[in-house]
């Protein structure tokens, strides 16, 4: 059971850079980084809000629940 | 948009880049204070423990005086054992200040060693307690003089358990800290 950010994506459809992303929400990029490859444990209101913002999306675009226990069992 | 809070550093970036609370600061000023009065200690534990060796060394080179014991000679193992035993004690003392002013308060090292200096603590309050206990059991000791080796045993044992709580505390704080640093 995970929590999948699917931020890579998101900007490959936008063609839009991860440095590109921190200028423009205001987060650095190491931690957007963290971010972008699921280290984090955790994302504050206001980050989604401003990545949202930015890339003109929903959180539900961003974030993904992927089932592990299901797909193990199929 | 709420940004403002969302501009945090990098957590990767400065270990001491919590340090920035006068708190904080003030701790990391008084571990190098504390460091510079270990390693005084540390050296003074050393010259104590030469000092207590010179006579047995020259005892041994000289012959000594036969099979008689003096009350020195028979307590010399105790005193090297007790030197090296505070010595130890101080050595964790030191590395966990020099953790506090290189890796900042909350980080696993620090924790370790406080863990340590308070089992050791604990363990130097411990034995004296069991093994008077012990010989009050088998009767080589009276209620008078194993009162005499409890009172000052138990203080350090409670000190040391204490300690070791605290130990616990901080490495529960060190784990939220990390996970602190990894919330975007």
């Amino acid at each position: 059971m995970s929590i999948n950010v699917r931020l890579d994506v998101l900007l490959a459809e936008r063609k839009m850079r991860l440095n590109e992303l921190a200028d423009a929400v205001g987060i650095t990029v190491p931690n957007l980084s963290i971010l972008k490859t699921g280290k984090a444990k955790a994302i504050k209101f206001s980050t989604l809000e401003a990545i949202c913002q930015a890339l003109d999306c929903q959180p539900g675009d961003l974030l993904r629940f992927e089932n592990d226990d299901s797909s193990k069992e199929s | 948009m709420n940004a403002e809070s969302t501009s945090s550093k990098s957590p990767n970036s400065d270990p001491n880049a919590g340090l920035q609370s006068p708190r904080l600061r003030r701790v990391l000023k008084l571990s190098r204070v504390f460091r510079i009065i270990c390693w005084i200690m540390m050296a003074g534990l050393i010259l104590a423990a030469i000092g207590v060796s010179i006579p047995q060394i020259q005892k041994l080179f000289t012959g000594g005086d036969g099979d008689a014991q003096t009350p020195q000679q028979a307590f010399f193992p105790a005193a090297l054992f007790l030197h090296a035993w505070w010595f130890a004690a101080i050595w964790f003392l030191e590395r966990m200040f020099r953790s506090f002013s290189t890796n900042g308060v909350f980080h696993p090292s620090g924790a370790r060693y406080l863990k340590w200096l308070g089992f050791w603590f604990l363990l130097s309050g411990c034995i004296p307690l069991v093994l008077g206990m012990f010989s009050f059991a088998i009767g080589n000791l009276r209620a008078s003089e194993i009162i005499a080796i409890l009172a000052p045993a138990s203080s350090p044992a409670l000190l040391g358990a204490i300690i070791l709580m605290i130990g616990w505390i901080l490495e529960e704080a060190c784990e939220l800290r990390a996970e602190q640093e990894l919330t975007i």
